[in-house]
């Protein structure tokens, strides 16, 4: 007689790294063999933890199976208490606007001259982590200034954004270099460099760009004038969209390494966009839009809309064989595409002001097919496109009026996003209006990863004594009557894990970045300076120091946190559901 | 060119080399065997039969790539695999294990020292990891109780022991 209970144990092994951390919760009661199996079992030990993490395995590593759960553990904790194995400091130098975190490497621009927009040097920081010592160094100098660069270390590549006009200001091209974020020189996997004629409706551009690098791929978003997605090795196009002032697009991030996604602020809503391309497709082929899903339509008038989704740091379409070796490593696991958090931040101005709505949603929620999507003809063609209205994925969102991301940029890793916010949260999860209290800078770390949110509950609600999860909220832009000046009241039912590291919380009044990545917080403060208010790409930030709270063993001085702060915190956020 | 295979009921199968090679203990013995039948004494005509038909509908499928199981949380089973592993539970079972017997190579693995994660990946049984993923499916949605039932499973908690667990899963939601 066959029985499943007696399949050898790396069987059941296999079969358990099938199971979502839900169902593994429950097969623990099976029985004390699932029990013991669950909960010492190393590699089913892993798979929770890097469900929980919001993470998956990149595949070989030379980090080991206990090591790799360490990490975890470690890193878990760390964004949880805010504890960092350890804490360095260190000065920036008179700096530009331009900045960026990625893989655990810090690139911030150095100002030159007059021209504050624009930077002929960068310093790069390989901040100190668990696989390699830090270390600092600076790039030549460049022939011409730059607006703006982004990164991607595991490439070693340093993608420049340099605008340039020849004589008359009507003439004016962008160049795009692709370089060794080792030395500055030329990328030698790279098609050296791509120049763009603005044409014939060359106007000045000189405010900002969004610009990402993804795998193969660099997308730049000039705003509002053109949108372009460019092979960085063999120069081919990928998508190239030309400004038209009636249908702008606000906003762009990648979802995955052959679609990405465009914010379109005029329309009524306004829209994401959803394109997919075929990576062996190249010039001419223009990617295909694939559906289309409202935003919530606001009672003023919209402002701008940004978008921040960071890149998977490591595609796994790509090959890993063709890698060149750079001094910058991976961490073995990196965040699940589907789990990440997609911030959108929509400015609308009400009373003349400036008011700033949140919404987050999981990447997931723009790979799902849609009951009930209205199907319309769109794009070039005048395909059948699928629409989905807002009450078709409310639920998986949430949205917040307030500041929840008071800098324009919020940088996630994963499910995780920061919260540097100058607003509180009230006993219903409604976050007040900002501009009414001083800044606090409390450093809020946001969870959307629906295992870790799951996990979080459990823990709340089963211990009455505080605890270590007792930091954690749980909160839900739901069910606030409505927002009255929402058309079609909008109300998310997304859950979102909230924990927030009151010890970060700097007692001037100083303005703060926060950064994040997989192994640690990233802050910048600015000592002398201002935020312009209204354009978020002005930013004309004089940063004199920052320090990075990452996992090297160096000596704390971290004080420690309040004692108080338990029984403040250790409720959770219920609201019935209407 | 084919290769000959007699199971534990004696029965011989002759299957082209092409087939035979995606099972990696038989890829394995076909080395020293030279023109002998292979002999696989733990297993049976009618589970060598269902394996051989996998094998033969995916001779031509690239080998599989890393994967440790964590990776891919999804169980998602093609439509050709999916009616093939429509068996009744028995014949699931005799799959699993078998696919799991054929397709390890713990020496190898011990001599390379090569985590357990990756052994998992290079023995990729074929049909056992679509087993593997069945089971998965048959317990995703159950409670306890059924899981219990399903797999003939005793209970073997207290109840004070059983309380504390389930209070721990009450929130979990699946996915």
């Amino acid at each position: 007689m066959f029985s499943f209970d007696s399949l050898p144990v790396e069987i059941w092994i296999r079969i358990l790294c099938h199971i979502s951390w839900g169902t593994l919760l429950r097969m623990k009661q099976v029985s004390k063999k699932f029990c013991r199996l669950i909960e010492t079992d190393p590699y089913v030990q892993y798979a929770t933890l890097l469900s929980m993490a919001g993470y998956e395995d990149i595949g070989p590593h030379p980090k080991t199976l206990s090591e790799r759960i360490g990490s975890l553990k470690s890193i878990e904790s760390s964004f949880k208490t805010g504890l960092f194995p350890g804490r360095a400091r260190s000065v920036v130098n008179d700096a530009m606007g331009a900045y960026d975190l990625q893989g655990g490497v810090y690139v911030q621009g150095r100002e030159c001259g007059e021209d504050s927009f624009r930077t002929s040097k960068v310093d790069v920081h390989q901040l100190p982590s668990l696989l390699y010592p830090g270390a600092s160094w600076s790039l030549p100098n460049f022939a011409i200034p730059i607006n703006d660069f982004t990164l991607n270390p595991y490439d070693d590549l340093l993608v420049t954004v340099e605008e340039t006009s020849h004589g008359s200001p009507d003439d004016r091209s962008i160049m795009l270099r692709f370089l060794s974020l080792t030395d500055g020189s030329p990328h030698c996997q790279s098609c050296k460099s791509v120049l763009i004629q603005s044409g014939s409706r060359g106007q000045a551009i000189n405010n900002g760009f969004f610009i990402t690098a993804m795998g193969d791929f660099v997308g730049l978003l000039t705003l509002r004038w053109h949108f372009l997605i460019v092979n960085w090795k063999t120069g081919k196009f990928y998508a190239f969209f030309e400004y038209d002032a009636r249908d702008p697009v606000y906003s762009f991030f990648f979802l995955d390494d052959t679609h990405f996604v465009l914010a379109r602020g005029q329309r009524t809503p306004p829209e994401l966009e959803i394109y997919q391309f075929s990576p062996s497709g190249g010039n001419g082929t223009q990617p295909a839009l694939i559906a289309v899903y409202h935003l919530p339509r606001m009672a003023g008038s919209l402002y701008n809309i940004v978008c921040r989704s960071d890149p998977p740091p490591f595609c796994s379409r790509n090959d890993p064989e063709s890698k060149v070796q750079t001094r910058f490593r991976r961490l073995p696991f990196h965040p699940h595409l589907e789990d990440r958090a997609i911030v959108v931040r929509l400015t609308v101005i009400e009373d003349g002001l400036p008011i700033g709505y949140t919404l987050v949603f999981r990447a997931s929620s723009l790979f799902n097919t849609h009951d009930g999507a209205k199907i319309e003809e769109r794009g070039l063609d005048r395909q059948e496109i699928p629409v989905v209205e807002g009450k078709c994925w409310m639920q998986e969102t949430f949205l917040s009026r307030g500041g929840m991301t008071s800098n324009y940029e919020c940088f996630i890793y994963g499910s995780r996003f920061l919260l540097l916010h100058s607003t509180e949260l009230d006993d219903k999860g409604k976050l007040h209006n900002p501009g009414t209290r001083s800044l606090d800078n409390v450093v809020t770390i946001a969870n959307v990863n629906p295992a870790m949110v799951a996990w979080v509950r459990a823990q709340l609600a089963s211990r009455e004594q505080p605890h270590e999860w007792s930091q954690y909220r749980i909160i839900e832009s739901k069910p606030v009557k409505t927002y009255p000046d929402i058309d079609g009241g909008w109300i998310g039912g997304l859950p979102i894990a909230l924990t927030s590291l009151p010890h970060l919380t700097q007692a001037d009044s100083s303005r703060v970045v926060a950064m994040i990545d997989g192994e640690r917080l990233l802050m910048l403060r600015m000592v002398k300076g201002e935020l312009l208010q209204g354009n978020p790409t002005l930013n004309l930030f004089s940063w004199k120091l920052f320090h990075a709270i990452n996992r090297e063993s160096i000596p704390l001085d971290l004080t420690p946190p309040p004692s108080t702060t338990g029984t403040a915190q250790s409720r959770i956020v219920k609201h019935p559901r209407d | 060119m084919s290769i000959t295979i007699v199971t534990s009921d004696n029965e011989q199968f002759c299957v082209e080399k092409l087939v035979a090679q995606r099972i990696a203990l038989i890829e394995d013995m076909v080395e020293n065997a030279g023109d002998r039948p292979i002999p696989l004494p733990n297993v049976t005509a009618s589970v060598l039969r269902k394996i051989l038909e996998y094998c033969e509908h995916h001779k031509n499928d690239p080998l599989p790539p890393y994967d440790d199981g964590s990776r891919s949380r999804t169980t998602h089973i093609s439509e050709w695999d999916q009616k093939f592993i429509t068996v009744d539970q028995e014949m699931l079972f005799e799959i699993i294990l078998a696919a799991n017997y054929l397709e390890m190579k713990p020496l190898l693995y011990v001599r390379l020292n090569v985590p357990r994660v990756q052994c998992l990946t290079a023995c990729n049984a074929v049909a056992g990891d679509i087993g593997c993923k069945t089971v998965a499916n048959m317990i995703k949605g159950k409670s306890p109780e059924e899981i219990r039932k399903l797999f003939n499973i005793v209970n073997n908690f207290t109840p004070e022991e059983e309380a504390q667990i389930r209070k721990e899963a009450e929130w979990a939601e699946d996915r």
